[in-house]
């Protein structure tokens, strides 16, 4: 238990490289404040030494700005999974615990999340609460926490009927006992597994959301709303697509990265 | 030695009477019917039986912890003259883990593999004495040292998946025993064990019922077992004791002709063939009018099917049979 592979570090490390970077290169290019100054005399300039990425039709750099974009995808990112985790795994340990009637009917109603089709529920929620990067947070966390719930009780299930569950009833232990020093922690690696890899998912899809309006807006930084800003643009000037393009990719990688050997290093049979 | 059923005098630290436990549903035959004995003070009590006969059931009837869909019907439990039959859950939690202990069967699981063995073992301690953390740790070792392991130090520094089923075992009795029981039952406890490390176990479990005059519960179906350590026993077939009574008496002159079969069908170096009881267990499906063990029986008589043979009660020696009716 405490100690990590490098398969689980390299990928940690790169995104913490990544969020450090979001930080320090808009800082060493001119400032933070300053990268939201739109300079129309040099918009659209292909990469060279004074700007690697080139500029975008408003005359940004898109060096620093596809860097300072990388904070608010990660907010999503964690922010999403933090949420959804929140509220499915106290859910799916309530529903696995008790059974019964409570188990059918919290996992009814998880179910019913799950019916909508994945684009449909953040669209709905974020058209009822407005478009921002906060909102659309909420959103695909409700669409997600279905999962949580579904992984967590399957764990609580099979743990509730294992022999050191009974041997604690044996010795008198309360529910919140068995909760807080059983189920959770042996719980836990299942939902760290598909948390590490739903954050590349999160930021993907609150990209796609921002694309479409829903997400961030301007002159909020955000991949997916740097992509929308470039769909004009790209055809004759290839440059403005790509880093918030890549950004993405990678980051969206090295989640899935640390997801896999993560699984990998709590259930290694498969 | 001699059972007496005063519950006045509460000579006994465990009564059962006429317990009864089945499924919820009413339709089905329940899974254990009329249950009676008792176990005297310093006494081991032994369970025998094969396979789903009722014998883990019983344990947890006692418990109060049976599992979801199975109920308690009827019967009444006393411990130490409480009726704990009649307290609620909350009430029974006190009386888990420090009146009653429990061995579980299968040890490697009865450890949560996320704490160490040592610590998991300081914890226990901890919530039922109010030991502090260097008192703990010193009352752990000194158990683990009375159960004799060896290697003290590295096994408390280990994951339960780090040691064997015999370490495990040894813990599990260890940590069962530092609760200062009441009434210990064990269930099972050397069937996930090799001959050898049974054999060891068993040791153990016999020197320190001696040392701590434990009131203990076993359940087995090992015969061998009931042999080594219990002062009586009682035979399960389908739900109900057969035959009860002090264990040499009752393996050197078994009555009920399950018992009888049972018995026979020991190998042992000086017979040529082993006899073997046909048929198998019925299942509890449909409802039964007679005798459970009708189908199997070689004594059968015609009124075996038709009427349930109530307990006989000779020197010692309870029997449900109809064979006994007039002893």
């Amino acid at each position: 238990m405490n100690k990590y592979p490098k398969t689980v570090f390299v990928p940690l490390i790169l995104l913490l490289a990544i969020l450090i970077l979001s930080f320090l290169v808009p800082f060493l290019r001119g400032g933070i404040a300053s990268q939201y100054d739109l300079h129309f005399e040099r918009a659209l300039q292909p990469p060279s030494l004074a700007y690697p990425f080139g500029t975008d039709s408003l005359g940004r750099d898109l060096f620093s700005i596809t860097f300072m974009a990388a904070k608010s995808s990660f907010m999503v990112g964690f922010g999403v999974v933090f949420l959804a985790a929140l509220i499915g795994v106290p859910i799916g340990m309530i529903a696995g615990l008790k059974g019964g009637f409570i188990d059918t009917v919290l996992i009814r109603i998880t179910d019913g999340f799950l019916a909508f089709p994945p684009l449909i529920l953040p669209f709905t929620i974020t058209a009822l609460l407005g478009p921002s990067l906060t909102n659309i947070t909420i959103a695909i966390a409700v669409a997600w926490f279905p999962w949580y719930v579904r992984i967590v009780r399957a764990r609580t299930l099979e743990i509730r009927s294992s022999g050191y569950v009974e041997s604690a009833k044996v010795m008198g232990a309360g529910w919140t006992h068995i909760l807080k020093k059983h189920i959770f922690p042996n719980a836990f690696p299942a939902v760290l597994i598909q948390a590490s890899a739903d954050i590349g998912y999160a930021i993907l899809m609150a990209a796609g959301l921002s694309f479409l309006g829903l997400g961030a807006q301007p002159p909020q930084l955000e991949w997916g709303l740097l992509i929308t800003q470039s769909r004009i643009s790209f055809l004759y000037s290839w440059w403005t697509i790509l880093p918030p393009g890549i950004g993405l990719f990678i980051t969206v990688v090295i989640c899935n990265y640390l997801g896999d050997s993560l699984r990998e290093y709590y259930d290694p049979r498969i | 030695m001699t059972p007496e059923y005063d519950q006045s005098q509460s000579p006994n630290i465990l009564d059962v009477t006429d317990l009864s436990v089945g499924p919820t549903s009413e339709n089905t035959v329940d899974i254990i019917r009329d249950l009676n004995f008792s176990i005297n003070k310093g006494a081991t009590f032994g369970i025998i039986g094969e396979t789903g006969c009722g014998k883990t059931m019983t344990a947890k009837a006692i418990m109060n912890l049976l599992p979801l869909g199975i109920q308690k019907k009827t019967g009444e439990i006393f411990l130490d003259g409480i009726p704990i039959h009649t307290l609620p859950m909350k009430e029974m939690r006190n009386i888990l883990g420090k009146k009653i202990a429990f061995i579980p069967q299968n040890s490697a699981g009865a450890l949560n593999p996320l704490y160490k063995v040592g610590p998991q073992f300081e914890f226990v301690l901890k919530w039922r004495f109010g030991l502090q953390f260097s008192q703990a740790k010193r009352t752990a070792k000194e158990w683990f040292e009375k159960v004799k392991l060896e290697n003290i130090e590295r096994i408390y520094e280990s994951y339960p998946c780090q040691l064997s089923g015999g370490q495990l075992q040894r813990i599990t009795i260890a940590l069962a025993l530092s609760l200062e029981p009441t009434l210990l039952i064990a269930d099972e406890p050397t069937t996930a064990l090799d001959s050898i490390t049974r054999k060891e176990i068993l040791t153990l479990l016999t020197s320190l019922k001696k040392e701590y005059n434990l009131n203990l519960l076993l359940i087995t179906h090992d015969v061998s077992v009931v042999q080594k350590i219990c002062d009586r026993v009682a035979v399960m077939y389908a739900g109900e004791i057969v035959e009860c009574g002090l264990t040499e008496d009752l393996l050197k002159n078994p009555k009920h002709p399950y018992l009888t079969g049972l018995l026979n069908a020991l190998p042992s170096p000086n017979k040529k063939r082993l006899e073997h009881l046909t048929g198998s267990v019925p299942t509890l499906q449909l409802p039964l009018n007679g005798c459970t063990f009708f189908q199997r029986c070689k004594d059968k008589m015609d009124h075996c099917n038709t009427n349930p043979p109530p307990v006989y009660t000779t020197r010692n020696r309870e029997i449900r049979c109809f064979l006994y009716e007039n002893n």
